[in-house]
């Protein structure tokens, strides 16, 4: 009995795991491939057919590139994926943009690719036309010429370590072998330039497709494109009060107040943020999961776009009158050394040495300070200002016994709803 | 009026005139159309066809000035149990814009004898009680119309007489009275005109008196003589109108048409025979009787016009 | 002189309406259960300032005060949908109607009655609301003011929408259910159309592109029928610190209230006052 009980199940776990281990389905069709500004930088994502609807910053130059390829959905992460690798077929056209039903704009494709000069990870740099194949022959030479070195690099080496070994045998008035030096990576990288449709829109909805050379639109190329801006600009601000520097509150919202208790340093690093959308702004990057975004259609958030700029300064001022004018300063955190806990938040002289840059705000007496921006040429910056309240202690049991006042008049309603019930 | 609930006919054809300083008794058995003609009247229903007019307006035309010229008290008393008497009053003399309100009140709760009562919560009233309540509500506003459904059902013989006495009052001040009851004693001791409904359908409209009249079929007389001379018999049976005679010791029972009052040559016959008459009553039909055979028989006695 | 009536009317109706429940025992203890939501806000963002040392808060007191607004209204709808069915039961109603009533004096009677108690809690609110911000020393914003503001109309539609559905129910406990299964229908369907975006729609079943459609349609409506979508718009609009979107919010929420009002006298003349 025990045995038929464990052949069927071990039966059944064959056959979901099999069931499990099926391969999704696979469907041909055309994808949109798209690199989106987000403000920052560029960000890559796709939208197959299944997906309508796209979305794109306004006044950006952005980057359409219409393939087929096969699309499939992964159940684990629920998202569609396109096996690039097996298929990726341009399909040839133009790309036509209607808005109101007439053609607004139409779109011929173009060499592009992204130069980041700081390092893959950092922003990118959207080049086009022959500055984009330049770009790109300029990185691959260079990638090349690395990998030149590096073999002449690993001779080197293999000469040198033997070498080495002789020396190691009868150093005696020999010289120690002169170790080869390992050859530099290139510091930038530039994709390989591709074809793709260079778009760049004012706000509003668009039908777009693609269009043969009669005219006629390919079919499943056909989307409609969103195209939206930021509702708000401004800065924000990171905040470390010098008593507690590893917390750190940021403040994105103009409307915010900063609350500090009692005597403190506040360090305040300022950016700059623009606010999004936050359903849209999630689309820019994540088209194929359709569950992306969800629930956010309504809410709107604020996402820095980068450091403000070093000679920005920074006014304080105190119950209305202004009390210093600080600028933008390099510090960093030393340990006190010794067994007892503690460090101290000092300025230091280069930026090479700086954990953080910031505002210094000391705050001294209880009340309400005003801070803001000025840009290298005197202009208040917009977006910059908040206020600063430094308060007392608070014990907060009064607003129970506050909130529950209206108990008493419901008392007194009851007692009389009572004693007309007992006249009854 | 026409009053039409999908395949029921509550209300056919119904015409009512009541003139101004008039009291109206409105009767039927139950389930005729009056709780549906009443609604009408006051705007809750609309009728399916017809109109109403009211104080020589039609109701449509403006409800509100006219609602506020109107006086009700329906059978179910329906009332804000959780107010005091004095407050209720005082919110519904607010809405008709009576002057000087708690004057007001407090004289017609006097009347009503529910002065002593008047800050105790409704919702302790007795059905007596809340009834006189209603009454002095629709009193008020001094209004030209008062339509009572069922005004006494819920009073004692005491409460009875008070309001009776109270409709009389009012009547006597030029008041119009357009009451529905079952206490059709009540009906016969304060109305001038009567209009009978049976299913839906209005069977009589007339003065108490035509009324009866017009149903009875015989009247009926009862003499008491000094002595029961021998010929007297013979004499009143001989007259052409009398249609039955019993003799019951000193008394003649004597039944005749109802084309004329037959007395005075009923006196004549029997004084010829000899005999002295010491009493002469006659047998009214009531109200009561009128009715029950109106509406048994489905008899109808609206003249041409009034049914036009 | 039919308006004169009119207006006379409502305001007496509403005037009646207003002095018992404020009289009534609920209130207070609605009012109550608002406030101690507020305050544990409150007390949580004083909590977290005392822990930290630093706070950074965008009005601080302004989302406790639309918390507080939300869970009054709440009460408020619930209370409008109880107005006309209560009196029609007890036969209050017609009554009323034996005088120079008609269904307009008597639907705004009923709703500037519940928006005038809703006044009272709102100022009292305020007061709450005024007096923390002295003990906490928490700031209190042109923006609460505004929600302040914006809260009077919305309560005016969300109110409207609890007597619409007085309007078209017979019986008290219909209007309670009514009621109820309306705001459950308006949340599932919120929640079904968030939980939908996550599907696979490569080869979608016939069945399921229709619900998805039928869901997304549903969605948009209860964005228009929902008078807490309106509470929500509003929190928005101040958040966002925008003037037009605030000043559309005012509008939306005065003709929301305004179509449901009329809705409410012309389902109200069709039933009709009797039990």
């Amino acid at each position: 009995m025990k045995r038929t009980c464990g052949f069927i199940l071990l039966l059944v776990l064959l056959a979901s795991s099999l069931t499990l281990a099926a391969p999704p389905k696979r469907v041909k069709q055309p994808v949109w491939s798209l690199s989106l500004y987000d403000g920052r930088s560029y960000t890559s994502t796709m939208a197959p057919r299944a997906i309508g609807e796209v979305y794109m910053l306004a006044n950006t130059t952005n980057v359409i590139g219409i393939m087929e390829t096969e699309v499939y959905w992964w159940d684990i992460t629920q998202e569609y994926m396109a096996d690039w690798e097996k298929l990726q077929k341009t399909l040839p056209g133009k790309l036509q943009v209607r808005r109101g039903g007439k053609v607004y704009k139409t779109f011929e494709r173009v060499r592009y690719s992204f130069e980041y000069s700081q390092g893959m990870y950092q922003e990118g740099k959207l080049l086009t036309g022959k500055a984009a194949d330049e770009a790109s022959g300029r990185y691959q030479k260079r990638v090349e010429k690395y990998w030149n070195d590096y073999m002449e690099f690993s001779k080197k080496q293999a000469a040198y370590e033997q070498a080495l070994e002789e020396f190691y045998k009868d150093p005696k008035g020999k010289q120690a072998p002169e170790q080869p030096v390992q050859p530099q990576g290139p510091n930038f990288y530039v994709t390989d330039a591709a074809d793709g449709f260079i778009v760049k829109l004012p706000v509003g909805s668009y039908q777009v497709r693609l269009v043969d050379k009669k005219g006629k639109a390919v079919p499943g190329t056909e989307k409609t494109l969103h195209v939206w801006a930021p509702l708000r600009h401004g800065v924000g601000y990171v905040a470390r009060p010098e008593s507690k520097w590893t917390i750190q509150r940021e403040s994105t919202d103009p409307g915010e107040n900063l609350y500090a208790q009692g005597k403190e340093t506040i360090y305040l690093s300022a950016f700059s943020q623009s606010q999004f959308n936050e359903y849209k702004y999630v689309k820019l990057s994540k088209l194929e999961q359709p569950g992306s975004g969800k629930g956010s259609q309504y809410v709107y958030k604020w996402r820095a776009m980068g450091s403000v700029p070093q000679d920005y300064t920074m006014e304080v001022l105190f119950n209305g009158k202004l009390q210093r004018v600080t600028k933008l300063e390099p510090f960093s955190v030393e340990q006190i050394p010794g067994s007892a806990l503690g460090y101290n938040i000092v300025k230091v002289k280069t930026e090479e040495d700086a954990a953080f840059f910031a505002y210094r705000v000391p705050v001294e007496k209880q009340g309400t300070y005003t801070l803001r921006l000025r840009d290298g040429q005197g202009k208040l910056v917009p977006g910059s200002i908040r206020t600063l309240q430094s308060i007392p202690k608070v014990n907060p049991w009064p607003l129970y016994v506050l909130a529950l006042l209206p108990l008493v008049w419901g008392i007194w309603a009851l007692s009389r709803r009572k004693v007309q019930r007992d006249d009854f | 009026m026409t009053k039409r609930y999908e395949e029921l006919e509550a209300v056919v054809d119904l015409n009512l005139h009541v003139e101004r300083g008039e009291t109206y008794g409105f009767l039927g058995p139950n389930g005729a159309g009056k709780t549906t003609t009443i609604m009408m009247l006051l705007g809750l229903e609309r009728p399916t066809e017809g109109k109403i007019w009211l104080f020589g307006q039609e109701l449509s035309s403006d409800p509100l000035t006219i609602k506020q010229k109107i006086g009700v008290v329906l059978e179910h008393q329906y009332l804000y149990d959780e107010m005091t008497a004095m407050d209720y009053l005082r919110f519904f003399a607010r809405l008709y814009e009576v002057e000087n309100p708690d004057h007001r009140i407090q004289e017609l709760l006097d009347r009503v004898q529910l002065l002593s009562r008047r800050d105790d919560l409704v919702g302790a009233y007795s059905r007596g009680m809340r009834q006189k309540l209603s009454i002095v509500r629709a009193l008020l506003h001094d209004p030209q119309l008062l339509i009572l459904d069922e005004p006494v059902s819920a009073l004692d013989p005491y409460g009875i007489k008070e309001v009776r006495d109270l409709i009389i009052e009012e009547q006597s001040r030029g008041r119009t009275f357009f009451i529905s009851s079952h206490i059709l004693s009540e009906i016969e001791k304060t109305c001038n005109r009567v209009g009978i409904i049976h299913k839906g359908v209005l069977l009589a409209e007339d003065e108490m008196e035509s009324l009866k009249a017009k149903v009875q079929e015989e009247r009926e007389l009862t003499v008491e003589v000094e002595t029961m001379e021998p010929g007297i018999e013979e004499a009143v049976s001989q007259l052409p109108f009398v249609k039955e005679i019993e003799l019951l010791a000193q008394k003649l029972l004597i039944k005749t048409d109802t084309q004329q009052d037959y007395r005075s040559q009923i006196s004549r016959a029997i004084a010829g025979a000899g005999g002295t008459i010491l009493s002469m009553q006659a047998k009214e039909l009531s109200l009561e009787d009128a009715f029950v055979t109106i509406t048994e028989k489905n008899l109808s006695l609206l003249t041409e016009e009034v049914s036009k | 002189m039919k308006a004169r009536v009119r207006w006379h009317v409502t305001k007496l109706i509403s005037q009646r309406g207003f002095g018992s429940g404020l009289k009534g025992p609920v209130l207070p203890f609605v009012l109550a259960f608002a406030l101690l939501i507020s305050a544990l806000m409150i007390a949580g963002n004083v909590g977290q300032l005392g822990q930290e040392g630093l706070l950074a808060i965008a009005r601080p007191m302004t989302y406790p005060f639309f918390v507080a607004v939300g869970i009054l209204s709440f009460y408020l709808a619930l209370a409008g949908a109880l107005a006309i069915v209560r009196d029609r039961d007890r036969g209050t109603l017609e009554t009323l109607f034996y005088g120079p009533v008609d269904s307009v004096s008597y639907i705004f009677g009923r709703f500037f009655e519940h928006l005038l108690i809703f006044a009272v809690l709102l100022a009292l609110t305020a007061v709450f609301f005024l007096i923390s911000s002295l003990i906490t020393h928490f700031a209190i914003t042109v923006q609460f003011w505004q929600a302040f503001f914006l809260s009077f109309f919305i309560a005016a539609g969300v109110i409207a929408f609890g007597i619409f559905i007085s309007s078209i129910t017979k019986r008290t406990i219909g209007a309670v259910v009514l009621f109820l299964v309306l705001m459950l229908i308006f949340v599932g369907i919120q929640l079904t159309q968030v939980s939908l975006s996550g599907t696979d729609l490569t080869n979608p079943s016939a069945g399921l592109a229709l619900g998805v459609k039928v869901v997304t349609f549903l969605g948009k409506i209860v964005s228009w029928v929902s008078p807490f979508s309106y509470l929500s718009r509003g929190l928005d609009a101040v958040d966002l610190a925008s003037v037009g979107r605030y000043l559309l919010s005012l509008l939306e929420a005065t003709i929301y209230a305004a179509v449901l009002l009329g809705a409410s006298i012309y389902f109200f003349r069709r039933r009709g006052v009797r039990r």
